[in-house]
């Protein structure tokens, strides 16, 4: 943010401001003081919960940030809810009969969907579902708060639209890690007892993938909280998604560096979860 | 190597990955030829009209020929790639052999990796598009810094495996230096690692400079991209749904295509698959 050219405060009020506001927004901003200071007082007030103020929106950084963040949860946890639910029934299937038509069609959905945009596929389900078959709205967001139906109603499609990548990648890694273990001589063993097909997927190839999954599974998460961002560009969810964005139009860059460090931050703790997540999938694994 | 050749000429993904891709490449590079209209040349009389034998993809908001627009708006889509492509290759290299075989250097080189990869892709890009302005430079640095990370680990880690082999023991035994040994012995070795990398990192640039263009951080209008060419779209979306039809197509096409080449190529290359 400190690369961006010209002064922040005439960036933020306009060439039109007078000197008086410009001072008063640099003062606020500390834009009179070297780098490493600015820095140590936002590390200072961060460890505070201050993220400073938003001058375009007149509202603390920290508060529009909370607000909007819960939002682009619940579309990420929906589209991870959707992938998880579609994507690893389907690499299980075409992991187990590998080589059969549907291997063939898993595959071919795994890279159709690896391909397709997710903003022309969000397009794509407002032309079928909202223009010409009028079942869902084409946009928008309803809390579960005011209305649960409506919430549902709003959220397929965007979830669709963002589980649909991850669902293309989750089904390819499942079929993958599926491969490699229904090799094994356990499972060769398991089914020289007699013991039923789905028995040998559930107990045996599924719980020994689960650790190789949880990886992909928190990585995935992660990522559709930056998909999420395009999504709601596409369905004018009002997210951290649309926050980034209007915040980089108005150049409200305190707001861009709020949103930043959230999104960091949530990827790094999704990724120490995954890791202590292993301990307890598989008894093999103990961390010191 | 006789082998190799046999494995390419079997592979159909290679082969309909890379048609698909060649005939893309050629159109766009010939868009001034094939395009019927000028990209930039508004008909306000024709404005929104239906896909026909003269507009075969109808006109957008301002008149423009949607066809001549997307052709042009492929060209840069491509070009871009092919710059970030380039691009995060060269770093890439350069970040993973240092940090592989100067292990002083390693933990310090891969901290920093880990930290710009701890930030999702799209949304560093928007934050260092933010920097440059809007535009296809902006477009293309944003995406080197976030793509730049991933193949410099796939490049560690490949390296740092060969490393260990006997032969590069030798070279270092003989008093070889330290650029012939990573120029001559390890990089052909982790070569085939690289490509296929590089080719779905061709694949995610074509992407995400679609999705940048699509948030109106790419090259602004009247540059025709074919994320802005889509973005344009959702404000007609209710009276005119065919305008989004042509452009997402050709994106698609065009990240298969590279997907499908990747897929091939990861095949023949990769030897632990090739063993299956």
């Amino acid at each position: 943010m400190e690369l961006i050219p010209g002064d922040l405060a005439t960036t933020l009020l306009g060439a039109r401001a007078t000197q008086e506001r410009l001072e008063k927004v640099r003062q606020q901003l500390h834009l009179d003081e070297p780098l490493p200071s600015r820095y140590f007082q936002y590390l200072t007030g961060l460890v505070q919960g201050d993220l400073g103020d938003s001058i375009p929106l007149g509202r603390p950084v920290a508060e529009v940030v909370g607000h909007k963040f819960t939002v682009t949860v619940v579309i990420a946890l929906s589209a991870f809810l959707v992938s998880v639910l579609l994507g690893i029934p389907l690499g299980l299937i075409a992991g187990v009969k590998h080589m059969s038509m549907y291997d063939r069609a898993v595959m071919v959905i795994a890279t159709l969907g690896l391909s397709i945009p997710a903003f022309w596929m969000g397009l794509n389900l407002i032309i079928i579902f909202s223009i010409w078959l009028k079942w869902l709205p084409s946009g928008g967001f309803v809390p579960f708060s005011e209305s649960f139906v409506g919430a549902i109603r709003h959220l397929l499609l965007p979830a669709a639209t963002l589980g649909f990548l991850s669902t293309a990648e989750i089904a390819r890694m499942t079929r993958a890690k599926t491969l490699e273990v229904i090799r094994e001589d356990y499972v060769r063993t398991a089914r020289a007892k007699g013991l039923r097909e789905i028995a040998i997927i559930g107990k045996h190839v599924f719980r020994n993938i689960a650790v190789l999954l949880m990886t992909v599974l928190g990585m995935r998460l992660g990522r559709l909280l930056a998909g999420a961002v395009v999504t709601e560009q596409v369905f004018r969810v009002p997210g951290l998604g649309m926050l980034i964005i209007s915040s980089l139009e108005k150049r409200d860059y305190l707001t861009v560096q709020g949103v930043l460090l959230v999104m960091g931050a949530t990827f790094m703790v999704l990724n120490l979860l995954v890791d202590l997540s292993y301990a307890y999938l598989d008894p093999r694994i103990k961390y010191d | 190597m006789s082998k190799l050749s046999v494995k390419l000429r079997k592979n159909t993904g290679i082969w309909v990955g890379g048609t698909v891709l060649a005939l893309l490449l050629l159109v766009a590079v010939l868009a001034g030829v094939i395009a019927p209209f000028d990209p930039y040349e508004a008909d306000l009389v024709n404005i929104l009209s239906r896909p026909s034998s003269t507009h075969l993809a109808g006109t957008d908001g301002f008149g423009r020929d949607i066809f001549s627009r997307v052709l042009f708006g492929l060209r840069l889509s491509l070009e871009a790639a092919f710059l970030v492509t380039v691009a995060t290759g060269v770093c890439g290299i350069l970040i993973g052999c240092l940090a592989a075989y100067y292990s002083k250097f390693d933990n310090l080189i891969m901290r920093v990796m880990d930290g710009m990869m701890a930030f999702p892709d799209i949304v560093l890009a928007l934050a260092l598009v933010a920097v440059f302005r809007p535009s296809l430079k902006g477009v293309v640095v944003a995406l080197l810094i976030s793509y730049t990370p991933r193949v410099a680990r796939i490049v560690r880690g490949s390296a740092l495996q060969v490393k260990t082999c006997d032969f590069v023991t030798a070279a270092i035994a003989i008093g070889a230096r330290d650029s012939r040994i990573i120029t001559r012995h390890i990089l052909p070795n982790v070569a085939a690692e690289i490509i296929v990398q590089l080719t779905y990192i061709f694949a995610y640039a074509i992407l995400g400079e679609a999705v940048l263009s699509f948030l109106g951080a790419g090259p602004p209008p009247p540059i025709p991209s074919l994320g802005n060419i889509l973005s344009a779209t959702r404000d007609f979306i209710f009276t005119d749904w065919w305008l989004s039809i042509f452009p997402g197509v050709v994106i698609m096409l065009a990240v298969l295509s590279v997907n499908l080449l990747g897929d091939g190529l990861r095949d023949v290359l990769d030897p632990k698959l090739s063993e299956r």
